[in-house]
């Protein structure tokens, strides 16, 4: 990538230990996230995908230091001069970056105090980060609701006078309160219904516009990450397994459980033909990963070398990263194409 | 209706919703969650039921079974279930505890629900929650409704069943859970299984084992299936029949590929339309404006002129469209197309 990246995550773990008995020995180990690297552009959106258990929410968690990782490091571009490694900083230097990145979450419902106002919750990051007090923080959460099409009359109410959609809009705002230059949205639309969905989609894909900012876009619905990211990263038992620009990995995947992945997505149009591959058994416990390629137990391609040794994440075509052993060798089928 | 309409009905159909309604008495009035909803589902078919949350498809499914929870009433319509040897039963006039219905449900009509760790028991095992249902409705020998309970589970796909009988559900995973679940319903061979969101709660990979598995059993087992659901994807690549609800009414219902290729309703058009696709390149997509309203003491109007961009002002919003079949076997209720009127009383 030419331009100097926002983030750069490099060799990133999170390791969970598992605790027995009286005296909580540690008797191994859950290995979250092994050895992830990953680059975020300005302006760019990374979409982050997997199965529930392959580590993304983790991975979104360690880079806004909500959980302290076990390794690696997470170069942070905070202004045009000024990177920090998220890794290495106390809680106290924490402080002073955390307004420059933020996280938007899943559920609307639960995410939001309900005894607290919409003043309050936007408005808190802006305290917390002594940005603003009194009328000037007032005028900018006013601002901030028009920014994400809700009324900014609204600020004195309470979380339950909103519905679904627009709750999620008051997570968006919150998220923008402090200006930041990075936003982890983490499943943001997944329990929202379709047409609200389309609402959220647009409306983030406009403030990316408008200011700028960097998203790494965590979720399962690979028909909405096909939609808003510029590139993707496949996860699957805590690794990445496949990284491309949006259009190379869902067109031309070169990791099979990509291809596995897009072939399970149910395509909106009775006469569209695809063979579905059906992955056999579950994702792999990640206490207790397979040997060789964690997804060998499942490929249909599996072969003596997958079961034996590891495959490395390494560049197959310009801007494609995959780890199998068979990348190059393999054809596989990526999304059915549609006329536009 | 004339007679041999009727005989016709009866030899395809294996049961016939007509003009059912449910209402919910609140404080704040009368909530309508299923108002005059007619469909009629044929033997060994695949029929889809798509909305939005809050549109009333969860409802109409437990009506079907007579489990609408209070303050929930079926205050009209009826429900003809046909069984096999050709006898009517309406399902609304039965007692909703009595022995007639019992014999349905569970029976000949089974049922998969969304989350599937609500439904099992956590301190039965396995075994005995699938042997319950066996031992309820097929057999009271409790050796042989071991042995049915052990067919099913491998029937299901589920890897070492003499073992998976005695462990418990919290030692399954969420799609294993769904396929006892499934498993379950099968175990007295029913002839309509209905299906409410039963992968909402599961990975792509696991949803894709699941309706592989839906429909093996359909054709095994020659039932129908009513498939309840808000994914469009999953309706276009295995159903037939699409019945499209909001705000408690059916708006449009029609062949799966009239809903996909042809759709003539305003919201279908919209929901399609704002369904991400992946290869579709547009840089924004289609939304719906506002809301959907909560159905209590709504005016006498279309549910969806409120939101609708092509409303006609002045029609829409003081009377209700009739659902009209506009082409054969594709209805449509909407003022674009017809202009007959509901009557609402």
């Amino acid at each position: 990538m030419s331009a100097q990246p926002i983030l750069k995550v490099e060799g990133l773990k999170k390791y969970f230990p598992v605790e027995k008995g009286f005296l909580r020995r540690v008797v191994g180990q859950v290995k979250a996230v092994d050895d992830v690297s990953l680059e975020i552009a300005p302006g760019e959106t990374l979409g982050l995908v997997g199965e529930s258990g392959s580590g993304k929410t983790t991975v979104g968690r360690c880079i806004l230091r909500a959980l302290k990782p076990t390794q690696g490091s997470i170069q942070f571009q905070i202004a045009e001069d000024r990177i920090v490694d998220m890794a290495q900083l106390s809680e106290g230097e924490l402080r002073a970056v955390r307004p420059h990145a933020n996280m938007i979450f899943q559920d609307p419902f639960y995410s939001l105090d309900p005894r607290w106002t919409i003043l309050d919750i936007v408005g808190e990051p802006l305290k917390l980060s002594k940005l603003a007090t009194g009328k000037e923080l007032e005028d900018r959460v006013a601002y901030l609701m028009e920014v994400v099409g809700l009324e900014a009359t609204h600020l004195r109410r309470y979380p339950h006078a909103f519905s679904g959609g627009q709750r999620q809009r008051i997570g968006v705002a919150r998220a923008l309160a402090t200006n930041p230059r990075l936003i982890v949205a983490d499943e943001p639309v997944s329990a929202l219904d379709v047409s609200t969905q389309a609402q959220i989609l647009n409306l983030l894909q406009d403030l990316q516009g408008e200011f700028g900012l960097s998203y790494l876009f965590i979720a399962h619905d690979l028909s909405v990450v096909e939609h808003i990211s510029d590139r993707v990263a496949v996860m699957y038992v805590g690794k990445i397994v496949e990284v491309a620009k949006r259009d190379q990995l869902f067109f031309f995947p070169k990791h099979p459980y990509t291809e596995a992945l897009l072939s399970a997505v149910p395509t909106p149009d009775p006469d569209v033909e695809k063979e579905r591959i059906i992955l056999p058994g579950e994702i792999a416990n990640p206490a207790d990963p397979p040997s060789g390629c964690y997804f060998h137990p499942r490929c249909r391609y599996v072969q003596a070398i997958c079961r034996d040794e590891e495959p490395t994440l390494r560049e197959v075509s310009p801007g494609q990263w995959a780890s199998c052993h068979f990348a190059e060798e393999l054809n596989l089928a990526g999304a059915p194409q549609q006329p536009n | 209706m004339d007679g041999s309409a009727e005989a016709r009905k009866r030899a395809q159909s294996i049961i016939d919703v007509d003009n059912l309604s449910v209402h919910f008495h609140v404080d704040e009035g009368t909530l309508k969650a299923v108002d005059r909803v007619s469909f009629t589902i044929a033997e060994r078919q695949m029929f889809g039921l798509i909305g939005e949350s809050g549109c009333g498809k969860t409802v109409t499914a437990q009506s079907l079974m007579r489990l609408v929870p209070k303050p929930g009433q079926i205050v009209g319509g009826s429900i003809n279930f046909f069984g096999e040897q050709g006898g009517k039963t309406d399902l609304v006039q039965l007692d909703k505890s009595g022995s007639e219905i019992r014999a349905i449900r569970g029976n000949e009509i089974a049922m998969v629900f969304q989350e599937p760790m609500s439904s099992l028991s956590p301190i039965h095992s396995i075994g005995n929650q699938l042997m319950e249902a066996v031992r309820l409705h097929v057999t009271r020998n409790k050796r042989e409704a071991y042995e049915i309970a052990l067919e099913m589970l491998d029937l299901v796909g589920i890897p070492n069943p003499v073992q998976r009988m005695g462990e418990y559900p919290h030692h399954f995973s969420g799609g294993m859970r769904q396929r006892v679940m499934i498993a379950m319903a099968l175990s007295c061979r029913p002839r309509l299984l209905i299906a409410d969101e039963p992968t909402t709660a599961l990975d792509v990979t696991v949803q894709a084992q699941i309706l592989d598995l839906i429909a093996q059993s359909q054709a095994q087992f020659n039932m129908a299936v009513l498939y309840i659901t808000h994914d469009l994807g999953i309706i276009a690549e295995i159903c037939d029949k699409v019945a499209v609800m909001y705000l408690g009414q059916i708006v449009e219902h029609g062949s799966v590929r009239d809903i996909f290729h042809n759709p003539l309703h305003p919201y279908t058009r919209r929901l399609l339309a704002s369904t991400p696709r992946i290869g579709q390149r547009t840089s924004r997509l289609q939304t719906i404006e506002g809301t959907v309203p909560t159905p209590i003491d709504l005016p006498i109007a279309c549910g969806f002129c409120a939101r609708c961009p092509d409303r006609i002002d002045g029609t829409c919003d003081v009377a209700m469209p009739a659902l009209v079949e506009i082409e054969d076997n594709h209805f449509v209720r909407c003022f674009l197309h017809d202009e007959r009127q509901e009557v609402v009383l």
